[in-house]
């Protein structure tokens, strides 16, 4: 068959009209995926924040309040904040244990404001806040692995809360 | 939702920046343009990144630049008013063998890029053998010679 027989208006062009056709229904296709994926970005299921992207939660006697991203990316700055009302706190100090296993996970960048002092235990590690009232603790982290991250955060003397982060990589 | 946010607001900045300092200025790209454009990237891209270096977050960015690309491109395409206000309009530089002066003041361009435009499109050596010359949306020249004979 003539080579030039086959083009339209005899141009010289390798055209293939069912490879372009195929091509754009793909990229229809992907710019819905796309499209689809920057709602989600936005309503925070990727984290850094949107409607979604933290949650709290809250021991059984309401004593301790635990505010957390859901969903955090790696290698980001992610708060962690400790509401606590203190009962009968006479000696004004209030210890907060957070599971060890949760701390492997992370790089504690600053805690504001200051614990007292930081004591480490067998399974846990206890900060000790100064405080009468009750109040909030931002510890400023930087998650370190990706994945699911579960945490456990006590605060004397048994008001208890766990929760979990995925960690996007 | 940050990084979202983070890529369309640069999006729109580089959008304008590009538009408002002309048609000719990365048009052609000399080497300096080229480091411009290198040295811009570098800034932005503090911007766009803050202190957050997770994949998800790349993603996210290029995800935003890209749909708002594509997006203005089906807008643009329905809205001729849309794409005259973010890639201009054609402008006739040279009409019917006359230079229009005034108009090649305004875009910033001389008879030597007309000529420059002339030789390496159509390998024409002087003015009076070209027709028109018209400042493309691209920032190109291109060249309608006159017919010889």
């Amino acid at each position: 068959m003539n080579r030039s027989a086959r083009r339209p208006q005899g141009i010289e062009a390798a055209e293939e009209t069912r490879l372009h056709r195929r091509a754009w229904a793909v990229q229809r296709l992907a710019w819905t995926v796309l499209a689809v994926l920057l709602a989600a970005a936005l309503l925070g299921l990727f984290g850094g924040g949107g409607p979604l992207s933290r949650s709290q939660a809250r021991s059984a006697d309401g004593a301790l309040e635990v505010r957390y991203e859901r969903f955090a990316r790696r290698e980001a700055p992610a708060d962690l904040e400790i509401h606590a009302a203190p009962r009968g706190a006479a000696s004004g100090e209030l210890h907060v244990h957070i599971s060890r296993k949760y701390l492997e996970g992370v790089r504690v960048d600053r805690i504001t404001p200051a614990p007292v002092r930081v004591e480490a235990g067998h399974e846990d590690v206890t900060y000790v806040f100064a405080a009468r009232s009750p109040t909030a603790f931002t510890f400023r982290l930087q998650l370190q692995t990706a994945g699911r991250l579960q945490g456990q955060i006590t605060l004397e003397p048994d008001s208890s809360v766990r929760f979990s982060q995925l960690v996007y990589p | 939702m940050e990084s979202v946010l983070r890529g369309a607001a640069i999006y729109v900045f580089l959008l304008l920046i590009m538009r408002v300092s002309g048609k000719r200025s990365f048009a052609e790209i000399t080497t300096f343009d080229f480091v411009l454009l290198l040295v811009i990237g570098e800034t932005t891209q503090q911007a766009l990144l803050a202190e957050d270096f997770s994949i998800v977050n790349a993603v996210v960015v290029v995800a935003t630049l890209v749909v708002i690309d594509i997006g203005l491109s089906l807008w643009k395409q329905h809205s001729p008013r849309l794409a005259a206000l973010i890639e201009s309009r054609p402008l006739v530089l040279m009409g019917d063998g006359e230079l229009l002066e005034d108009r090649m003041n305004r875009a910033r361009v001389d008879a030597d890029d007309i000529l420059a435009a002339a030789r390496m499109t159509h390998g024409l050596e002087r003015l009076d053998q070209i027709k028109y010359a018209v400042l493309e949306r691209n920032g190109g020249i291109s060249i309608i010679p006159r017919e010889s004979g």
